[in-house]
């Protein structure tokens, strides 16, 4: 059940990901007009106001769809800490890479 | 399998400063399918969501076999949730998907070889029609190991085919896990339930009988009278197979055996007791209670006769000792509302721990809570409900009440069965400490909260006891006898209606021996008045209740049907004929499952021309008074028909007299022995100017 369980947040955290990165995106780019990095904005972004606003998008979505997951025993809570760690490692990921080419 | 037991009570809910849900309670075991209809807004939905724990609410307490679980654990473990819409991702196929429900593989092959989900593996859920996606929603929740299934609208929105099948799959399932199913299209709930709920005013309502949604105006007025159900599921009908008064056909309106005394909702209107859900002027003689359950009770038991002697002397021995004592029962009405909502709250408990309590009430010592002052409040209430309560039941005991009140008494003194919370009912009135608050407030609202519940009841129908008791005093009712006699019988002395203002009383008996009367008479003569007369002497006393006669004596009989007023149906596209025909046919039907009736007819067959109403009336009543251990009145006006009823020993004549005076008729309304030529009707008709209006109109 624990496999089943961890495949579900996965899927969750990949339904969450296009908007997350689109607005991520959006993002860094009036950073950039404003003088900002364009990566390190981007990868706050993705923690911070990308993983707000693709939950929010999901809520408004696709809020019924959260039963599918409750049905599997897993709480939105465990699906928002799921989704922000997947940011957290990605921004991390976004970062490394970026001064690895350097 | 190991049974489970769902459990769901105290459950409070509102919206937008509306209470949606309140003091519901609701259980449901594996191997059961518990249906739940109700109204657009009755709160269905945010009751399966409650049960899920998706939706919030200030109290509730779940149990699983008897244990209380928090929401989370339930979700997934122990409790499925299918909601209104679709909740399957549409990005992922049906292949994929069903390892995620199903994660045994075994499992998931027999899913996907299923034949309506083989075709349509490659598919995403986005693909699939609205039919094949709620049967795979509801299939792959099935396959979940929680042994309670919540299904929100199944039916809705899907063809007739879907929904067969989906019927044929909770049937599959039903052996192995509990079903909630709430639905609009309520022919597929009745379909598949073993049990019905009605949702009403935030309560959840038992259901016993299709008819009682008619009644409590979920469907309207005559959906049931044909024993079909129009439209939705197709298909045999659970409910109407199970419940006693759901069988079809003629003899829909009327109870299978089991039920103690019969009584149809014609035979209600008849006697004016109550008439599609309103409450009659025979009800209202009686409604001189004091509370609202008193009220409630009240009809419950007008609703409910029966024929048992004990049940029956022992309502009649409490009501005569209340009436004839001059007894009344002190309620504070404002009190009673306060310890009704206090139970129904939903706050949290008072906290039981010293510490705890002291802290909780220091802290509503500085700002109180509205929260506290309910609960604070509504246990001082109760508490001084209870120790008044038990006062005048000491003081009743002490008057030399009759056994049944004292038996009573005795149940409600032992329902407290907390010891302590007994000490302090039974204490000189003081002021309650915080810990006595506190014990008080679990025994009422938790351990003992049954108890409580009962001892409501038991006031509930000693208010309507002492309503009853009032109105007997006051129209000088009799309290009737019972016998045990093999022959059916019944005796009046100085019988009369309720509802008239002077009535002139009469004496009648009839029995075994000769069990037909034909009752003749003059229009207007009073014959109607006196079938109603007795058809409401024979079903009060079948309650155990007062009867508006001198004095009453009746043998103990397993139904009452009468026909004074039957309407045509004009939905159902019968004539008024069809209609007396089809009655007929429902007594016949009823006399031979139930054996010993008392049958009540004004006017046979009113509905067709002289000749086959002549005809069939003697056919009918001579049919009918060679069926012996029941007893029959028949009333007509078709006096013909006497000479060929003459040579039937168990017919017997009466009739009331009339005669003209001045050219204006006068009658006695004295029933006497004998057949009336009396011929009012078209004296009437003159008298009332009608004649010379139409020919002055014509001039």
């Amino acid at each position: 059940m624990l496999t089943v369980r961890i495949k579900a947040c996965l899927h969750y955290c990949k339904d969450l990901l296009p908007t997350n990165l689109l607005t991520s995106f959006l993002i860094s780019l009036t950073g950039m007009a404003d003088g900002l990095s364009f990566w390190k904005t981007f990868s706050v972004s993705l923690v911070t106001a990308g993983a707000i606003l693709s939950s929010y998008f999901y809520e408004r979505r696709r809020g019924h769809r959260y039963y599918f997951f409750y049905n599997l025993g897993i709480s939105r809570r465990v699906l928002y800490a799921c989704a922000f760690l997947t940011d957290v490692l990605l921004a991390a990921l976004v970062l490394v890479i970026k001064n690895n080419l350097q | 399998m190991k049974e489970h037991l769902l459990e769901a009570d105290s459950i409070l809910v509102e919206l937008g400063g509306r209470t949606v849900l309140s003091d519901i309670y609701l259980q449901c075991r594996t191997g059961e399918v518990v249906g739940l209809l109700g109204r657009n807004g009755t709160g269905k939905s945010t009751l399966l969501k409650v049960l899920f724990g998706t939706q919030d609410t200030p109290d509730r307490s779940i149990r699983i076999d008897g244990q209380h679980r928090p929401a989370l654990s339930l979700r997934g473990r122990w409790i499925a949730y299918l909601p209104q819409h679709s909740f399957l991702p549409e990005n992922l196929s049906i292949r994929r998907m069903i390892p995620l429900y199903v994660p045994d593989r075994r499992l998931a092959r027999q899913v996907m070889a299923n034949e309506r989900v083989r075709p349509h593996l490659h598919k995403r859920s986005s693909a699939l029609s609205g039919g094949e996606l709620r049967y795979l929603e509801v299939l792959l929740l099935l396959h979940l190991p929680a042994p309670f299934v919540l299904l929100d609208e199944p039916f809705s929105g899907i063809e007739p085919l879907f929904q067969e099948r989906l019927v044929q799959l909770i049937d599959e399932y039903r052996g192995r896990k509990g079903f909630i199913i709430t639905d609009h299209l309520y022919p597929g709930i009745l379909q598949v339930s073993d049990r019905l709920l009605l949702l009403e005013e935030g309560r959840a309502v038992g259901i016993r009988h299709k008819e009682e949604l008619e009644e409590r105006g979920y469907v309207p007025k005559g959906t049931f009278c044909g024993g079909a159900v129009a439209g939705g599921v197709p298909g045999g009908d659970r409910v109407a197979a199970q419940w006693p008064f759901a069988a079809g056909g003629g003899a829909a309106s009327l109870p299978a055996p089991g039920v103690e005394f019969e009584a149809d909702r014609q035979t209600w209107k008849d006697l004016d007791l109550f008439d599609h859900g309103r409450r009659g002027p025979v009800f209202e003689l009686f409604n001189k209670v004091k509370t609202t359950g008193g009220e409630d009770m009240l009809e419950r038991l007008l609703k409910s006769p029966s024929n048992r002697r004990p049940l029956l002397e022992a309502r009649r021995d409490t009501i005569r000792w209340f009436a004839e004592n001059g007894a009344e029962l002190r309620i504070n009405r404002e009190q009673l509302k306060t310890v009704e909502h206090y139970l129904s709250c939903g706050i949290g408990l008072f906290p039981g721990v010293v510490f705890d309590a002291a802290l909780y009430t220091l802290r509503n010592l500085v700002k109180e809570s509205p929260q506290y002052y309910t609960v604070t409040h509504g246990v001082r209430q109760t508490v001084s409900l209870l120790r008044h309560l038990f006062q005048q039941a000491q003081e009743w005991m002490e008057g030399g009440g009759p056994d049944p009140l004292l038996g009573t008494v005795l149940e409600l003194i032992e329902l407290v069965f907390d010891s302590r919370v007994k000490a302090i009912l039974f204490a000189h009135e003081r002021p309650l400490t915080t810990m006595e608050l506190a014990r008080c407030d679990h025994f009422f609202r938790d351990s003992g909260k049954h108890s409580l519940r009962r001892m409501l009841d038991i006031l509930y129908e000693w208010d309507a006891y002492f309503a009853v008791a009032h109105a007997a005093r006051q129209h000088e009712f009799c309290f009737p006898l019972y016998t045990d006699s093999a022959v059916p019988a019944v005796r009046a002395q100085g019988l009369y209606h309720p509802l008239l203002t002077n009535p002139t009383p009469n004496d009648y008996q009839i029995s075994g021996e000769a069990n037909c009367c034909f009752i003749s008479g003059a229009n207007m003569a009073g014959k109607s008045t006196f079938l109603k007369s007795v058809g409401l002497a024979v079903y009060l006393s079948h309650v155990g209740f007062p009867v508006p006669a001198a004095s009453w004596e009746t043998g103990l009989f397993n139904g009452l049907i009468t026909t004074v007023n039957l309407p045509d149906n004009i939905s159902q596209g019968h004539s008024h004929f069809y209609t007396e025909v089809r009655r007929v046919r429902e007594v016949v039907l009823a006399i031979r499952r139930r054996k010993r009736m008392v049958v009540i007819f004004d006017e046979l067959f009113r509905g067709t021309n002289i000749k086959d109403a002549s005809d069939a009336s003697l056919q009918v009543i001579d049919g009918l008074a060679g069926i012996s251990g029941s007893l029959f009145l028949v009333s007509t006006h078709i006096v013909e028909i006497a000479a060929g009823l003459q040579h039937n020993p168990n017919v017997f004549f009466a009739c009331f007299e009339s005669t003209m005076e001045g050219g204006v008729p006068w009658y006695s309304y004295k029933l006497k022995s004998g057949i009336s030529n009396e011929r009012m009707g078209m004296v009437i008709l003159k008298n009332e100017g009608i004649l010379e209006m139409l020919a002055e109109m014509k001039e």
